[in-house]
């Protein structure tokens, strides 16, 4: 093996914690820390400040963290404000765990990246989760999503991981090449889970190097949004958003001549740009049939025909049909505001359009302009290797998570779509007057899980759409006409193709 | 003890330093002790500092060079990869090279411009306030006031009054001019934005330094010069400028190396855009390198080691030019 081995499973929790790894990620705080203490004197600089609004990580916390809203703590990094428990609606499926809690019993630490109103959902889960049994006593703790990883990573250097994550797929890779996970293959047989009790595409994104660390607890996918009262006006149909590229393109024009709003607008700059142009790139990426990487993910592929028409029509949209562009969130302000027709966000943005639209909000699936796809999260359920310490404590959280995956109809509360089949579709089988607000936007969201499609599970998966240099980042330049499509996105695959064959070398999936 | 110290009355370059020594031996037969009669009492006053210092910048510095020698993640020990990481930033064929230069000339281009911006309106104040006016200390106040909020608050309260929808900046344009350029999508406006957020935010510290200084000059010479004949102008000019000097030189220097750390307000308000990269200083593309996504400790570190060492060619520059005009 060349470069360094996956230390998996050993790291963190026994007494081998060495003591060059210490000092290497004391360097990095004290970096971070220094960063932060330069706020206080001349032009100085910050920790990382929270993403836009509508801008969580690749696969990470939606709902939209409040901006900055860590307190200092004794840690070096900044936390999150811990919610209180939401109330939990009654209904949903009675769906039985197979994994028993054990007799003796065990303490077990979560922790999530959920910052939005979805942790408090979490919180209400796990103190039914404690009110129903005695034996497993769980305590989760919210961490800003930000800093999820090097806050995991102190934790495991400290000795103090918890024995759960609850975090967006895209972690994975990173936290289990770190050697911060425990596999749980055992796990998804002991509780009966596989391919048939998920969408595929969600189950496989658990999967990172062979072995399976995730069990999928929800997907929050893109979705697309239109205000029907501006259909209306416009002389569109308001129940029969657009399906394919000339229905879309049609009704831009139309909202743009017939009303005082915008038919869509595209974000070209700002903080959240590369996400949130990302996930349209993703979409039409998907449409088009791409793929990110090759099969032994040593080639970044995506400057293919499926690539280049997808970027090309993000900038046609700018160019020929005059559609605005703007900065990064600007679009979802619009949106609510009634001032911009159709948008494609996050699902996590659902509660603040129902709530500022009411009635007039429409959901469906993003016109298919070249085909079906969508770009999706999946927030997925992890143990850490302080599970390994204690064969109590590891049988309390296999129990946890397999309690958690069922209850996950009161998860969807929170504004998630359930990745388990069983409670999708007892959410789509609803009676619509049975359900509260955000449930029948759930429902209408929920076929959506079917199609979305997820990043490779790889250390560099998630940079590829949204890191520097990455496939969102390339978008963005072509929609603001800095550079054509097919040119920027050869930039961004060679500088991808040399950094995952370093991987590749690296990390030795 | 004093024997000791009797026989070696050259001996402690800290007694020289604190002139303690020399007070105790003109006194004649004092015996009793003092503070710098061991030859380590100094050290332990430095001690206290010394060791934060060690901690928090002596040892992740070499660790800093042990990392970008290595290619290292948070958690597993890598290989040697000696001089690799450097050779991918300074390597014109690398892919690692023109955004990282990209980068070192924003944060230089940001050096420029702000360093005489911030020292100049920094004089101009510090001479408003240094005069007899009702409220002075009231203005004073005002003025240093941002410095004391953290760059989150400062960079979202402009981000929001800049953005391009709803921006008090934007909307107020708008209603007088008819239009407004967008501050945050497009260059120069982007990097004015950027300039007058640090302004507000951090003039009252070159402001309070320089108007400290002023107050230090003698009213004696303004008299003298008053009754030559000079006016406000020549006062300043001569009086005020050559006396500031070497206030005036802390104040650039400090500055200089202030605006070398930019960061925050660029990743608050810009994202470091327009895209690519327009307004995105070397250290936030540090920050983005090392610690997001995959991150790379190894590389970044590297970044970083390049540029503390153009820091310490500026700063040693800057010392140099600190002690010519102190000669």
């Amino acid at each position: 093996m060349s470069a360094f081995e996956p230390s998996r499973s050993r790291v963190p929790t026994g007494t081998d914690a060495s003591p060059s790894r210490r000092y290497r990620l004391f360097a990095g705080l004290a970096a971070l820390s220094l960063m932060a203490a330069a706020c206080g004197g001349g032009s100085g600089t910050s920790a990382p400040g929270s993403q836009a609004a509508g801008s969580p990580d690749a696969g990470g916390s939606p709902a939209g963290s409040p901006p900055l809203g860590g307190s200092p703590a004794a840690s070096a990094l900044p936390t999150a404000a811990q919610p209180s428990p939401a109330e939990l609606a009654e209904g949903g499926p009675e769906i039985a765990t197979t994994i028993a809690a054990p007799e003796a019993g065990a303490d077990i630490e979560i922790w999530n990246h959920f910052t939005g109103p979805d942790g408090a959902f979490f919180r209400g889960l796990v103190d039914r989760f404690n009110e129903e049994q005695q034996q497993c006593r769980a305590n989760v703790r919210v961490q800003l999503g930000e800093v999820f990883n090097q806050q995991v990573v102190s934790a495991a250097v400290g000795q103090q991981l918890p024995h759960v994550l609850a975090g967006g797929y895209d972690r994975i890779p990173f936290l289990a090449s770190e050697g911060v996970l425990s596999p749980i293959d055992d796990l998804a047989e002991q509780a009966g889970f596989s391919a048939e009790t998920f969408p595929e595409a969600i189950w496989n994104a658990g999967v990172y190097n062979g072995q399976r660390y995730g069990i999928p607890l929800d997907t929050h996918p893109a979705v697309f949004y239109y205000n029907k009262a501006l259909f209306d006006e416009a002389g569109l149909d308001p129940e029969s958003p657009p399906t394919d590229q000339e229905s879309f393109e049609a009704a831009i024009t139309a909202i743009s001549e017939q009303t005082e709003a915008d038919g869509y607008q595209l974000v070209g700059s700002g903080r959240g740009g590369p996400f949130l142009v990302g996930l349209q790139f993703a979409a039409l990426f998907y449409q088009g049939g791409g793929e990110w990487t090759n099969g032994e993910f040593t080639e970044a592929t995506y400057n293919t025909e499926a690539g280049v028409q997808a970027a090309e029509y993000l900038g046609r949209l700018a160019t020929e049909l005059e559609v605005p562009v703007v900065e990064s969130d600007q679009e979802i302000a619009a949106f609510a505001a009634g001032e911009n027709a159709m948008v494609l966000s996050g699902i996590w943005e659902s509660t603040r359009y129902a709530e500022a639209l009411g009635e007039d909000l429409g959901i469906g699936l993003f016109p298919a302009i070249f085909g079906d796809g969508t770009w999706g999260g999946s927030h997925q359920l992890m143990t850490t290797t302080r599970v390994e310490e204690s064969e109590e404590a590891r049988q309390c959280s296999y129990f946890f998570i397999d309690w958690l995956s069922a209850n996950s109809y009161n998860w969807a509360e929170g504004g998630q779509v359930p990745a388990r089949n069983e409670v999708r579709e007892a959410i789509l089988d609803a009676d619509p007057a049975d359900l509260n607000a955000t449930l029948a936007i759930i429902q209408q969201v929920a076929p959506i899980a079917e199609t979305v499609q997820f990043l490779p599970t790889i250390p560099s998966g998630g940079d590829l759409l949204f890191g520097g240099q990455g496939a969102g980042e390339s978008a963005l330049q072509v929609v603001n006409a800095t550079k054509g499509a097919q040119e920027v996105l050869d930039e961004s695959v060679q500088f991808y193709t040399q950094r995952l064959a370093q991987d590749k070398q690296d990390y030795g999936y | 003890m004093t024997a000791v110290e009797s026989a070696q009355p050259q001996r402690s370059l800290s007694g020289r330093i604190f002139g303690i020594g020399r007070r105790r031996r003109s006194s004649g037969g004092d015996t009793r002790r003092r503070i710098g009669e061991s030859w380590y009492t100094p050290y332990l006053f430095i001690l206290p500092h010394f060791l934060v210092f060690i901690a928090i910048i002596g040892i992740p510095f070499f660790l800093g060079i042990w990392i970008s020698l290595h290619r290292s993640t948070p958690l597993r020990e890598g290989p040697f990869v000696g001089a690799a990481n450097y050779i991918a930033l300074l390597d014109p064929a690398s892919l690692h090279f023109e955004r990282y230069w990209t980068t070192v000339w924003n944060t230089i281009l940001f050096v420029i411009m702000s360093t005489p911006l911030l020292v100049i309106v920094g004089l101009v104040l510090a001479t408003l306030l240094n005069q007899r006016l009702r409220g002075r200390n009231f203005f004073r106040g005002i003025f240093f006031a941002p410095w004391t909020l953290s760059v989150a608050v400062v960079g979202l309260t402009w981000w929001w009054m800049f953005s391009g929808r709803g921006g008090v900046v934007t909307r107020f344009l708008e209603d007088t001019l008819g239009s407004s350029p967008g501050w945050l999508t497009s260059n120069p406006w982007a990097w004015i934005a950027i300039l007058v957020a640090t302004l507000w935010w951090t003039i009252g510290f070159n402001t309070i330094i320089l108007l400290a200084g002023m107050q230090g000059i003698s009213a004696d010479l303004y008299e003298a010069a008053a009754i030559d004949g000079a006016n406000r102008w020549q006062q300043f000019r001569h009086i005020t400028i050559p006396n500031l000097r070497p206030v005036l030189l802390l104040v650039v220097t400090l500055q200089i190396l202030a605006s070398f750390q930019l960061v925050g307000q660029p990743q608050l308000m810009t994202g470091g855009g327009p895209p690519p990269t327009e307004t995105m200083p070397v250290l936030l593309h540090v920050y983005n390198t090392g610690f997001t996504g995959r991150g790379d400790l190894s590389l970044a570190a590297a970044m970083a080691m390049i540029v503390a060492v153009m820091m310490v060619v500026v700063s040693v520059i800057n010392f140099r030019l600190f002690r010519s005009e102190r000669a």
